[in-house]
């Protein structure tokens, strides 16, 4: 399990990993999460809250409105009490039955009440009729004695006793209508003829008018209701009342009528439902308020599409926004991404992005000077390596310098055929030692001794040809003669020497070359007594472009002595390199400035290593 | 990417304008089933379906209902009966109003709170015919659309007096039974209707005004509610024999109901007929016409319940489609009233077809 | 790679898009669609005598059921019928005006059948209180609520034998005697059936059942009669009975009045009956044994019934079976009994 996770979070972190798209991504991703949290742990908390609320104010005024009914009720019952009690105790306790009758004042009560009482009727202890009103009642004492108001009132003798709703007919005639009455009767104290008796006063208030308050409190809502029922869960009134009684409809009651006054959660024919219950006084009958779910669920179910419905706009606008945003923020690193994928790619001169946030704008300045910067040093290590291939080029060049070797081998060919063959053989051998060291089998580091060598050898060989119009001696320190030089330096200077300085001198010319040593330096100078230069002379020789340099070879300058001074400068740096001092008419001095380092067969290696380095 | 992003806001924003339309029109609606063709709906309420009168009228009104039912008329009738109380009337026409009846008809609890039924009536624009219960004039006339079917109390008790003084003269002349004790003067008992109630008034006092007018001395026993019902007439009556024993000589009831009841207990009593006062009652119900028949009752003043219950209907089809004007003789634009007709045996044949 | 990745990085982009707008689609929708509420239909209620007070417990009925239903009702005032020619007019009028259904209280079975053998039509037609059966088999194309008439003429001659048993208990206990005899109590006695309404066929099958059980029993002789208003009385009153058996509520109401006005010795009165007048014969003792049918019950039931059918429309038929009730004069204030007989009015 874990490898495969592993797994597939790599798989994820590749796809992420690109820079820019996975800034982008982390940014609208993360902003988008810490969002959608807090508004879904938001709506949750507001919507719990909500809920909780509407279930409590349902249930306060579920209360309240229990409490009002309760209070209606409670007056209803107590007028009809009242009833009995004025009957009692105006009439019935001041009455002598055997010589008063109670007829008119039993309907001067009847009369003022008759809205709510159907009938009144008092009966002796043995189920004798004394008086009724409106009509007369003929049930007989057997049955009387046997009715429930008549045993209840006798089983709490202080008490007024209701009962339950029951249809009434004590007259046996045949009733204008049948009556639902709730019977209110009690015990009382008859007198007849001064000894004491005991009886039953019956009031039948009409069952409509409790049935009428608590209709006027239930709409027509069947998952909101009020009924009321007795202490032990018999049914007063429930607006279903009819369906209850042909079965079609349950309400479970019974252990409802024994909680305590208050309010409960209970699950009722399937449904969760708040029931709020207060006891009426003095019946212990109870109110009982019934609050389905359903009843606030429809404001609910409203609130939670209504939320739903907010939390997805908000985080469908959320993503899109994010979008943009963290476009913004990363279409400039993009960019720049982009940029830097040009150069990769080979273009060298790519358009970089600078813009964006500061630091974005920082970064694309950055690049772009160190692009130019590179490009710049690019250049300028191509510029080296071309002059370096050039010279080496020249150099290599003027290893064979072919008007040097087509003139030498002339003169040979006329010294054959003039049959001077020692004169000849002396040439050639110098000939080949020239190009022996000119070669120097590819080096182009080579001890001076060797390079002075060389040196004579050209002049040996210039001294003949040109008929020892001049001399040349070789004054060089013994402790230089094992440092190590460039090849092929004193040779141009000695060239440039013989053609620019004592030719023509008619045998007065001298040429020397000498060398020294002053600390961690070498001089090697040609000197030469001949027409000296003039300033501009010496400039244009030091200074020449290019060009002039290629097409030296008119002159016989193969390779020029500024190529001379350029090679020892690149060499070995800056200080070094070739002086020239000329004076017009007197002579020339040409200097070479080279290190006093110790020639040794792997110098050319340190050296070149040595360049790498300081470059 | 950046198109994507545009064609989904757009997507978007039509879908829930879509849904937004879509959820009002969803809202608005609610199918409606069935047709209803242009149908007379009467709302009946009466004050209490037991009493005779009323539900021999009804009867009378039903099957004139049922006849017009055959004859091709599109009428139905909602019934129901307040049972004495004036609120259950009150909510029982605002149900009428809300089931669609297009007109009600009124039979008072209490005549002198019509005001919540006018109300609603008047706001539902809905044309309500009272009843055999007589408002008083300035609430009829409170409002075009109410009407009065019914009779005259004034009349139903001279009447009444009047067959009273009739039978007294006329015995004067022959055995001189009624005047039990001989004294010339007219002993009598009334058995009146309802405490306060217009009708029970009004007859009791002009039937009694029609014996003093005819010269007759009266001398009243005493007057006892007994509302309209038989069965407590029965009592009321075995009190007064209590009290009085055969010394009554007329017995005027408000209604035959009453007077029957008052029969009831003497019957019980097993009192001989000799000694029996001469009973009265007014409605003309048909117990009350077999009361005259077999000589129980002397007589009584016939209600014409044919008439109003004929009335009522044709008013109540006037008051819906605007048709049959002609046949109906309006007073004031208002008041149907039928005569009353005095019953005694000589007339009586007439009256049991 | 990466055009790849890039590519299922907009899929999976997308995907969450049109997740949320289609919740937002729905949560839209729940929140502003209001539960469209079911369609109000049209049933007449053709009863024969609506004002009859058995009635009076039906019409709750069916005012019920036509509020939990979304039922437009109208009960159509009846007053008595002489043909089924006059009642099947009030059903072509109803069809006409464009009801959806019609309740039909049949007043002549055969007659009714053959109207509706003939009938076309969109309209449902139910039957309460007596459907149109003969022979015991009913006609399989209409449905109808009420009770199985052969049960309750079952029950009520089981209340007769019961009555009669208890009374020759008590009669051995008076004489200090042992009959021994159990069985063949109504041996011997004669019984009139009465119906009000030859065309009803619940009379008919109670009357049936009650026969084949008297002649399981050997019982003496037995007659049937009409009796359908007071002028038959006298007819009737000529008849030497021991036993009358009632078989449907005029019957019964007429056969209390004439033994409450006549005196002298009665036959023993037994029926099938539910109207106010009725329940108070028995309440007096007039009456000995009565079968009550729960009326509000077919008329809650008869409306719910009706109301589906129109609804699901699948030319069905069913037949739901009413409970009633055998009650006797002591137990009518008892509270269940109360419930059923005194229904209460509005």
């Amino acid at each position: 399990m874990k490898p495969w996770i592993d797994k597939k979070y790599s798989q994820l972190k590749e796809k992420i990993n690109m820079p820019g798209m996975g800034v982008q991504m982390m940014i609208a991703a993360s902003f988008t999460v810490v969002a959608c949290i807090t508004i879904i742990l938001l709506s949750l908390i507001l919507y719990n809250l909500f809920s909780d609320r509407v279930i409590r104010s349902k249930t306060e005024s579920a209360e309240q409105f229990l409490n009002q009914t309760k209070r209606s009720m409670e007056d209803y019952l107590r007028g009809n009490r009242r009833v009995s009690d004025a009957l009692y105790y105006s009439c019935i306790k001041n009455t002598d039955l055997e010589s008063d009758s109670l007829d008119e004042s039993l309907n001067l009560v009847y009369e003022t009440n008759k809205d709510n009482v159907v009938g009144i009727a008092l009966y002796t202890g043995d189920g004798i009729l004394v008086s009724s009103v409106p009509v007369a009642g003929k049930k007989q004492p057997g049955e009387i004695i046997t009715q429930d108001w008549f045993t209840n009132a006798f089983r709490e003798v202080e008490n007024l006793h209701f009962s339950m709703p029951h249809v009434q007919n004590l007259s046996d005639e045949l009733p204008e209508g049948y009556h639902w009455v709730i019977s209110l009767s009690r015990v009382v104290e008859l007198n007849v003829n001064g000894a004491p008796g005991q009886g039953v006063l019956l009031v039948d208030i009409k069952y409509s008018s409790i049935r009428q308050i608590l209709e006027k409190v239930n709409s027509d809502n069947t998952s909101e209701y009020i009924y009321l029922c007795d202490g032990e869960g018999n049914i007063i009134y429930h607006p279903q009342q009819e369906l209850m009684n042909a079965g079609l409809y349950e309400e479970a009651t019974t252990d409802i009528a024994f909680l305590t006054d208050g309010s409960y959660n209970r699950r009722m024919q399937g449904e969760d439902c708040i029931i709020v219950t207060k006891t009426i006084s003095y019946t212990g009958w109870k109110l009982v308020s019934v609050i389905s779910k359903n009843s606030y669920n429809l404001g609910l179910y409203r609130m939670r599409y209504l939320l739903v419905f907010f939390i997805s706009i908000t985080i469908l606008g959320i993503l899109l926004i994010n979008q943009q945003v963290s476009r913004t923020i990363t279409k400039p690193l993009i960019k720049l991404d982009r940029s830097i994928r040009d150069i990769e790619n080979g273009n060298l001169d790519p358009d970089i992005y600078i813009g964006g946030p500061t630091e974005v704008e920082h970064l694309g300045r950055t690049f772009q000077s160190s692009v130019q910067r590179i490009r710049q040093l690019m250049d300028e290590v191509l510029e080296e390596q071309e002059l370096k291939r050039r010279s080496e080029l020249d150099a290599l060049q003027s290893q064979i310098n072919p008007h040097f070797l087509y003139n030498t081998l002339d003169s040979v060919m006329w010294m054959i055929e003039d049959e001077q063959n020692d004169g000849a053989v002396y040439m050639i051998k110098e000939l080949a030692k020239l190009l022996r060291i000119s070669i120097s089998r590819g080096r182009t580091i080579i001890p001076v001794r060797d390079e002075i060598l060389h040196a004579r050898s050209y002049m040996n060989i210039q001294k003949i040809r040109y008929k020892n119009q001049f001399t040349c001696s070789f004054d060089i320190d013994d402790s230089i003669m094992e440092c190590a030089t460039i090849k092929l330096i004193i040779q141009p200077l000695l060239e440039n020497a013989i053609y620019h300085g004592v030719q023509g001198m008619d045998e007065d010319g001298e040429i020397l070359v000498r060398g020294t040593r002053e600390g961690d330096r070498i001089y090697l100078d040609v000197i030469d007594n001949g027409y000296g230069m003039t300033a501009e002379q010496i400039e244009k020789l030091s200074s020449g472009n290019k060009k002039q340099e290629d097409s030296s070879a008119g002159k016989g300058n193969g390779v020029g002595l500024r190529n001379v001074d350029t090679r020892i400068r690149m060499r070995f740096g800056e200080g070094f390199g070739l002086q020239i001092e000329s004076e017009r008419g007197e002579g020339t001095r040409m200097r070479l400035v080279l290190p006093f380092v110790e020639y040794t067969p792997d110098i050319e290696e340190k050296m070149n290593r040595k360049q790498h380095s300081t470059k | 990417m950046q198109k994507r992003i545009e064609w989904i806001k757009k997507s978007l924003t039509t879908c829930l304008t879509a849904c937004l339309a879509g959820g009002l029109l969803f809202s608005g609606c609610a199918g409606r089933g069935g047709e209803k063709v242009n149908e007379i709906q009467i709302g009946v309420v009466v004050y209490d379906e037991y009493d005779t009168f009323i539900s021999q009228l009804m009867n009378e009104f039903m099957e004139d209902v049922s006849e017009q039912i055959k004859n091709g008329k599109r009428i139905s009738v909602k019934r129901y009966n307040a049972a004495g109380n004036q609120i259950t009337q009150n909510e029982q026409v605002e149900e009428m109003i809300e089931k669609g009846c297009n007109v009600i008809c009124v039979n008072l609890v209490d005549r002198t709170d019509p005001s919540m039924i006018i109300e609603a009536a008047r706001k539902a624009d809905i044309p309500v015919i009272f009843f055999n219960r007589e408002l008083v004039e300035k609430d009829l006339m409170s409002w075009d659309k109410l009407y009065y079917v019914g009779a005259d109390a004034f009349e139903s008790g001279i009447m009444q007096g009047q067959i009273a003084a009739d039978a007294w003269f006329e015995n004067l002349e022959t055995d001189r039974t009624l005047d039990k004790n001989g004294d010339g003067c007219l002993q009598y008992v009334v058995l009146e209707g309802e405490a306060g109630h217009q009708d029970s008034i009004v007859r009791s006092e002009y039937s009694v005004n029609a014996l003093v007018d005819a010269g007759i001395q009266v001398d009243k026993c005493e007057s006892s509610i007994a509302n309209w019902s038989r069965a407590q007439a029965q009592t009321k009556m075995a009190q007064l024999l209590n009290k009085y024993g055969d010394t009554i000589e007329l017995l005027l009831c408000n209604n035959d109901d009453m007077a029957l009841g008052a029969i009831d207990e003497m019957k019980a009593q097993s009192i001989p007929r000799e000694k029996w006062p001469v009973v009265v009652g007014i409605d003309g119900t048909d117990v009350g016409l077999e009361a005259v028949v077999n000589g129980d009752m002397l007589g009584t003043v016939y209600n014409n319940k044919e008439g109003q219950a004929r009335a009522m209907l044709q008013l109540a089809i006037y008051a819906v489609t605007g048709e049959g004007y002609e046949k109906l003789e309006l007073e004031d634009g208002k008041y149907i009233r039928f005569p009353y007709m005095r019953v005694t045996n000589e007339n009586i044949g007439e009256f049991t077809e | 790679m990466k055009k790849q990745s890039r590519m299922s990085r907009q899929y999976g982009w997308f995907l969450i898009v049109s997740i949320l707008i289609s919740i937002i689609i729905w949560a839209a929708y729940g929140l502003f669609a209001e539960e469209e509420p079911m369609e109000t239909v049209h049933i007449s209620v053709i009863l024969e005598d609506d004002g009859n007070s058995r009635w009076t417990s039906f019409q709750q009925g069916l005012e019920w059921a036509a509020r939990a239903y979304q039922v437009d009702l109208t009960v159509v005032p009846t007053a008595g019928f002489s043909k089924t020619e006059e009642q099947w007019e009030l059903v072509e009028q109803k069809v006409e005006d464009g009801t959806d259904g019609i309740l039909l209280n049949p007043y002549n079975a055969d007659g009714i059948r053959q109207k509706l053998s003939g009938f076309k039509g969109n309209v449902r037609i139910l039957l309460v209180e007596n459907d149109i059966s003969r022979n015991g088999d009913t006609i399989p194309s209409v449905s109808a609520v009420g009770p199985d008439y052969g049960d309750v003429g079952k029950a009520l001659f089981d209340e007769i034998m019961e009555d009669y048993q208890k009374r020759a208990i008590k009669q051995d206990e008076q004489d200090f005697s042992e009959t021994g005899q159990i069985d063949n109590l109504l041996q011997g006695k004669n019984v009139l059936l009465l119906t009000s309404n030859p065309g009803k066929s619940g009379a008919i099958q109670a009357g049936e059942k009650i026969k084949e059980l008297m002649e399981e029993q050997n019982i003496g002789s037995w007659e049937t009669a009409v009796l359908s208003s007071q002028e038959d009385e006298i007819a009737a009153e000529n008849r030497e009975a021991d036993i009358i058996i009632a078989l449907d509520d005029v019957s019964l109401r007429i056969a209390a009045e004439i033994q409450a006005s006549s005196t002298g010795n009665q036959p023993d009165l037994y029926g099938i009956g539910s109207c106010s007048d009725n329940v108070y014969y028995l309440e007096q003792g007039m009456i000995r044994s009565m079968i009550v049918i729960n009326y509000f019950k077919m008329g809650y039931e008869s409306v719910a019934l009706l109301a589906d059918t129109i609804r699901t429309n699948n030319g069905e038929t069913h037949r739901v079976d009413i409970g009633f009730q055998a009650v006797r004069p002591e137990e009518v204030h008892t509270p269940e009994i109360e419930k059923l007989l005194f229904p209460i009015v509005q």
